[in-house]
């Protein structure tokens, strides 16, 4: 039970930081052109396994790719989605 | 005489068939003695299955001398890209990590194409995983047959080098951002991306379940269009394959007054040379009766949305191959890491994307239907030098297909005909100072293969291009 309540509060814990997480990454993104390795294994803790991209050369090419998709990510967001647009995904039937 | 053979279309090949005047075991040998000869030079074979292929072609001859013909394509050799998984015959995704996988079936549109009485004869090369470049560790680089220097493009490399050099009569690709309507214009070849959800992708390897498509790459559009509708049709076990019937019309029919959009836009991007010969291919339309006019396309965030898409989709299909560190394995490093930063990205981001997606689907959708179709080229130049090891994806970005850098960024028209899933078609309308094959790009509305084709067609009927073939020989 003990461990169960642990897991819980950790899977909640995440839940509650994820979004932080990237917003501390696209601020540092913002401010030095890159995202540091603290904040991609914080990332990389909060999304499950870290496997292979715990070694710092792989690291690095995972921050290369944070880079990239929050341009990617500031563009969708700053781009204006009129209120009744849904998202094209269809669940057919 | 054996090259004349590979050569002919489906049409040419099918008559003489049915006419018992040409044996479907003579042809079936006639392309594996080619690809035997040739492939050490073009890397374009995965896999060469040639006691399958003279067992099917055996089995061909048999029931066509009894009379029982079973369609266009019986006894025709084929090949298909190795992402369609094929029943005890290896199955590589392109991939190191799979090169010894063996699929217990048949992707349903190669179940399709054997019912038909088609000869698989080749497991064709691709990019590791369909990326957008020409790139894997399996197999050495792809050559284009024109100029062995010169990208195949990709990532249905192999199918456009191996229709382009006569190893195969036609073969199936698959198209995410790019990669059947790109290799097609770098080889030469007719190459069509259908409506989404044209053709089952069942059996078929995953990189984005909502931009995926497969069609045929093959020497003309009516062949395209023969090929299309033997594999086009409802699935139940891919619940994205629409009902909507294809019955493939080999006449163009009426064209006097039909309107075609020209997208001036992407012309304008090509150098004066290559400028002069799509400006060209745009008067034989006008000369066969069609009217041209300039549409523009919005500017909207494609590339990003396509990245995004895509990245996320492709990510957690591989999410188990991150997980158990297999992922290791895989050639381009950039494109692992773009998967795992796309799957981190917040859920909110890819509902904003697929809703900018239905934005720019709804536009085009729009645009599209005031005409026929819209027109543009494929790639604004013709096949590039290959690049060196090492350098898998160097700009880092328009991966899946999308912007291979083998082939430069995809065209805003590409990157609209796939997230809006219509259909188009890249054909060969001329060549650029290098001698390397062009390729002009038709789009149409969803579910009008035929318009895509009537149109392909008249250009074919007024032109020899797709007639040219790479001076290469064995």
């Amino acid at each position: 039970m003990n461990s169960s309540r642990r897991k819980f509060a950790a899977l909640l814990g995440t839940a509650v930081a994820y979004p932080t997480l990237w917003e501390r990454a696209a601020a540092e993104y913002e401010q030095t052109g890159e995202v540091t390795s603290d904040t991609a294994l914080a990332l990389l803790d909060a999304q499950g396994e870290r496997g292979i991209f715990s070694e710092p050369k792989h690291l690095d090419e995972l921050r290369a790719a944070l880079a990239r998709k929050i341009r990617d990510h500031k563009i969708i967001r700053a781009f204006p989605v009129p209120e009744d647009v849904q998202p094209l995904i269809y669940f057919k039937r | 005489m054996s090259e004349d053979l590979c050569y002919q279309t489906i049409g040419e090949l099918s008559r003489q068939i049915a006419a018992k005047k040409l044996s479907p075991i003579e042809l079936t040998k006639a392309y594996i003695e080619r690809a035997q000869t040739i492939d050490e030079k073009l890397n374009v074979v995965i896999t060469l299955t040639a006691e399958h292929a003279l067992a099917r072609a055996a089995e061909a001859e048999r029931e066509i001398r009894s009379g029982k013909l079973r369609s266009r394509l019986h006894g025709i050799p084929y090949g298909v890209k190795d992402l369609f998984d094929t029943k005890g015959i290896k199955t590589t995704w392109g991939s190191i990590l799979f090169k010894n996988r063996v699929p217990d079936r048949d992707a349903t549109c190669v179940a399709k194409l054997n019912n038909a009485g088609a000869v698989l004869v080749a497991k064709l090369t691709m990019s590791e995983f369909a990326g957008g470049s020409t790139r894997s560790n399996l197999v050495p680089f792809p050559h284009n047959p024109w100029k062995l220097d010169r990208s195949t493009s990709g990532s249905s490399s192999g199918s456009g080098s191996a229709t382009a050099a006569g190893l195969v009569c036609f073969s199936l690709g698959t198209e995410t951002g790019g990669s059947i309507l790109g290799p097609s214009g770098s080889n030469g070849v007719s190459g069509m991306r259908p409506t989404y959800g044209r053709v089952s992708r069942f059996g078929c390897m995953t990189l984005a379940w909502s931009l995926d498509k497969i069609g045929p790459l093959a020497r003309t559009a009516v062949d395209v269009g023969m090929i299309l509708e033997t594999i086009a049709g409802p699935d139940p076990k891919d619940h994205t394959s629409g009902t909507a019937p294809f019955r493939f019309r080999p006449d163009p029919g009426k064209i006097a007054g039909t309107k075609i959009g020209v997208v001036r836009h992407e012309f304008d991007l090509a150098n004066a040379t290559n400028r002069a010969t799509f400006e060209k291919a745009l008067d034989v339309l006008k000369q066969a009766g069609f009217v041209l006019e300039n549409v523009t396309l919005p500017v909207r965030p494609y590339a990003e949305v396509y990245n995004l898409i895509s990245n996320t989709e492709g990510g957690t299909f591989f999410k188990p191959y991150f997980n158990d560190k297999r992922i290791e394995g895989m050639y381009d490093a950039a494109r692992r890491a773009d998967w795992l930063a796309a799957s981190m990205l917040p859920a909110s981001d890819y509902l904003t994307a697929q809703r900018i997606r239905a934005i720019i689907t709804a536009e085009s959708d729009e645009l599209v239907s005031k005409y026929a179709a819209l027109v543009a080229p494929t790639n604004a130049s013709g096949a590039g030098l290959i690049q060196p090891a090492g350098n898998p994806n160097p700009t880092g970005g328009g991966r899946g297909g999308g912007g291979g850098t083998d082939r430069g960024p995809a065209a805003a028209l590409t990157r609209i005909g796939n997230l809006a899933g219509l259909p188009g078609i890249s054909i060969p309308c001329g060549f650029d100072n290098d001698g390397m094959p062009l390729g002009l790009q038709i789009v149409a509305r969803a579910w009008n293969e035929q318009t895509v084709l009537d149109v392909a067609m008249a250009f074919q009927k007024e032109t020899d291009f797709h007639k040219k073939r790479p001076a290469f020989r064995a």
